[in-house]
């Protein structure tokens, strides 16, 4: 700054700093010791707002207040150049004074931030129907409309040298493990990259094995399934444009509860709390069970049913893997092109898709109409878990099994299910058991898998692999 | 290597070894050897293992190892994994692979264990919880065969002889096969928990209960002229059961014991290399490798029907040495050292 002689210079020098952009304001401002130089973006700040804000804060200033620039909205702070570059970038309206070497940053943002609409990928039949948005402030204020709160803490942090990406993280600090904190501080701060500029690329950052199919955090976009969490004492983890939430640490079991679970009747929450972990076992076992069933052990169906298998693939010209490779290709075809096609052609190319091709590929004998019903259940059965992460892994993870049940029938089948088995064993989310409540095994939990019991209090999840290691709050009980 | 275990889990992976792979293989070789009284003389057997576990419960401070003793344990390991491994692939030759070269089925079924040792601890000690459902599952469809049991095949009693009365104990150590891992295992159990007394006999219990009942259910089944010619009577039992839904029950649990056995197979190399790290800290990793090539390697010498027979009228000797002889000599001369 030695070379700044002048306000106009410095004026000059500010402009060249933003690459003379078109939105940006820099100009010259008289003030009570001298001129200042009042700097920020049209684009990102409420302009009507802003001659208000400096008239308030020059009132202050002449009536000589002490600390005259601290006011709700307002702050100073020695200049420095970086500070001037962060605060304008961030939305914030800088003023500096040569002759103090301050500068003042003001806050009146204007974002364009949609509407809390209710998600589309977590819709519930009761409960809130509002979802986060891609603003970190609205989203929290979301959170503390649920939890009113002084315990609600909100850490900030700055990711992505180029892309000054604001990264928040939020736990109930009386129920939050001290460590599963730490371990998010440090994960977060151990970022070394220069654009980061979505939540994916965080959750590549923090999680435990990144290689594993398996999630380890789980994504929502509904408050009140993050407020739920935090109650367990989990950590909610935001980026900013994102509308998704990061909550950690998870089990396996985090990824089949609903929040509909705790809005309906306690037995039908629990039967549907059931039929989602059933509908894991159809999802990943029942493709591989039918390959293996008519490529190795077609003796151990009854006779009239097997005499029925018989007949449906007598004809097809290839093994059962070919088939269920081809319906299940299809199958994903057509889940991709309704995600990417408009909304009122969708569900007419599902309809078309699913019916008219797969009603013709049967005719064609290309493939067996009992494999058709058999990769349709399976489908289905998949898209019942309500976290979309999970749903993707579990439509990939059924290709290995119908391998190794084309290899080996249902020893493939037996060894592979050990070896996932293990695999989970192995995982953890934030350091913590992916596994618990069944393996390191808790029984006072161990219902919650099941059930959802008459009335719901936070419970913390196991801590450590070591037999022994969770704890638990005094008074909890599920 | 440094974990803290419960007690469930202690006695859940100290059952799955004991029950592994011979709950399949015990009851034929028992009951021919034992007779019409096996029942009789397996709750003789059962209050011997019994005082074997008070015994154990009472002197595992004192059950410390050198390298040497190290070393035979681990020998003995290898032997009974070999054992066990070359007797689940023959029985998969015969009933599911007749066509598939043997050391394939094996390196998968060794790949399992290879996965899981290499993995921390607790994933091996945690294994077992994968077979809970599966065991009462297969406690369930054993009862299917209740209307065709009978009863009065238990009766008369009093009839074997003092040869098939000690044949038949000498066969009730196949069950007993695994029990050594108590006294290696049972330091690392949670000091706040209690094992004596009454969850010891309940461990008993458990244990006694799954091996009699199988026992009694094939004696019932089964006539002794008929069992002489069947080598898996549980699994011919299960492949007798007619239910709806399924034809052929025995394909179902003949992978259920497969997995059974793995997880046994998994365990027992755990222990071994535990005991090898007791001594070396260094090549975890490549160890760990070397032991499961050997697995693979050797059980392939031993396929033959033949073999099979051999090595299962040999593993109980094997067995008596170094669950009985050796800890109770390792045990004796640490106390005597002590004083």
């Amino acid at each position: 700054m030695d070379d700044v002689k002048s306000n106009d210079s410095l004026i000059l020098y500010i402009q060249n700093l933003f690459h003379d952009s078109a939105d940006l304001i820099v100009r010259k401002i008289t003030w009570k010791d001298g001129d200042g130089i009042i700097c920020f973006f049209s684009t990102m700040t409420e302009s009507s707002e802003v001659n208000k804000q400096i008239e308030i804060l020059r009132l202050r200033s002449i009536a000589e207040l002490p600390n005259w620039a601290g006011t709700a909205t307002s702050s100073v702070e020695a200049f420095s150049v970086p500070k001037l570059v962060n605060s304008v970038t961030n939305g914030f309206v800088a003023i500096f004074f040569p002759a103090t070497n301050l500068l003042m940053t003001i806050t009146i943002p204007s974002f364009e931030v949609r509407s809390t609409t209710e998600p589309t990928n977590e819709f519930v039949i009761r409960g809130p129907h509002e979802g986060f948005v891609e603003s970190i402030d609205k989203n929290i204020s979301l959170i503390r409309k649920h939890l009113p709160i002084p315990d609600l803490v909100r850490k900030d942090i700055l990711i992505g040298t180029d892309t000054n990406t604001k990264v928040t993280y939020v736990y109930i600090e009386s129920i939050a493990d001290k460590n599963v904190v730490n371990e998010v501080k440090t994960r977060l701060k151990n970022i070394d990259r220069s654009k980061i500029y979505s939540i994916g690329q965080i959750e590549d950052y923090l999680e435990d094995s990144v290689w594993s199919p398996f999630p380890q955090f789980l994504n929502t976009e509904r408050p009140d399934r993050a407020v739920a969490n935090l109650l367990e004492g989990k950590i909610v983890i935001f980026t900013d444009q994102s509308p998704s939430a990061l909550i950690a640490p998870v089990t396996f079991f985090s990824f089949y509860e609903s929040p509909d679970d705790f809005n309906g009747r306690v037995i039908v929450g629990s039967f549907f709390r059931m039929l989602r972990l059933f509908s894991f076992l159809i999802a990943v076992f029942l493709p591989a069970f039918y390959i293996a069933v008519v490529g190795f052990h077609s003796e151990i169906l009854p006779f009239d049913l097997s005499r029925k298998v018989k007949l449906a693939v007598e004809f097809i010209p290839y093994r059962p893997i070919i088939e269920a490779l081809i319906v299940e290709l299809f199958i994903e075809i057509i889940r991709e092109a309704t995600i990417r096609l408009p909304a009122p052609i969708g569900p007419t190319i599902g309809i078309v898709g699913g019916l008219v091709i797969g009603d013709a590929i049967v005719n064609a004998g290309l493939v067996s109409n009992l494999m058709v019903v058999v990769v349709a259940m399976t489908a289905i059965s998949s898209f019942v878990v309500p976290s979309v992460e999970m749903n993707t892994t579990i439509r990939i993870i059924r290709f290995p099994f119908m391998l190794a049940a084309t290899f080996f029938g249902f020893f493939g089948i037996a060894i592979l299910a050990l070896i996932l088995f293990i695999h989970l064993l192995n995982r953890s989310s934030l350091n913590q058991p992916y596994l618990s409540p069944v393996v390191p095994f808790d029984p006072s939990r161990f219902k919650n898998i099941f059930f959802r019991l008459p009335y719901y209090k936070n419970h913390k999840q196991q801590q450590t692999f070591k037999h022994g290691g969770g704890k638990r709050k005094k008074g909890d009980r599920n | 290597m440094n974990f803290n275990i419960s007690r469930g889990q202690f006695f859940l992976l100290l059952f799955i070894v004991q029950s592994g792979s011979s709950f399949f293989s015990f009851p034929s070789p028992f009951i021919n050897a034992a007779g019409r009284d096996a029942w009789l003389i397996f709750l003789v057997a059962g209050a011997f293992h019994y005082v074997m576990l008070l015994f154990y419960e009472q002197n595992y401070k004192h059950f410390k190892i050198g390298q040497i003793v190290g070393w035979l344990y681990k020998g003995y390991w290898l032997f009974v994994s070999i054992v066990y491994l070359a007797y689940v692939d023959y029985t998969l030759a015969v009933w599911g692979f007749p066509k598939t070269p043997q050391f394939i089925v094996i390196a998968v079924l060794v790949s399992v264990s290879l996965y899981a040792n290499l993995s921390r601890a607790e994933t091996v000690i945690n294994l077992s919880v994968l077979l809970i459902p599966l065991i009462l599952l297969f406690l369930v469809f054993l009862q299917f065969a209740w209307k065709d049991l009978v009863w009065t095949n238990l009766f008369p009693v009093g009839e074997s002889t003092s040869v098939e009365w000690t044949k038949g104990l000498l066969k009730a150590q196949l069950a007993f096969i695994g029990i050594e891992l108590y006294l290696f295992f049972r330091k690392h159990v949670d000091k706040k928990q209690k094992i004596k007394g009454r969850p010891l006999f309940v461990y008993q219990l458990v244990w006694f209960l799954f091996f009699f009942f199988s026992v009694v259910i094939i004696l019932l089944y089964f006539t002794p002229k008929g069992l002489e010619r069947i080598p898996e009577p549980l699994l011919f039992l299960l492949k007798a059961q007619e239910v709806t839904f399924v034809e052929r029950l025995d394909l179902f649990f003949l992978y259920i014991w497969t997995v059974w056995t793995i997880v046994t197979v998994t365990i027992i190399s755990f222990a071994a290399l535990y005991v090898h790290r007791l001594h070396s800290t260094k090549h975890d990793k490549r160890d760990t490798i070397i032991w499961h090539i050997l697995l693979v390697l050797l059980p392939m010498l031993f396929l033959s029907k033949q073999s099979m027979e051999q090595l299962n009228d040999l593993i109980i000797y094997v067995y008596l040495v170094f669950g009985l002889l050796v800890p109770v000599t390792v045990i004796i001369t640490n106390r005597r050292k002590r004083k």
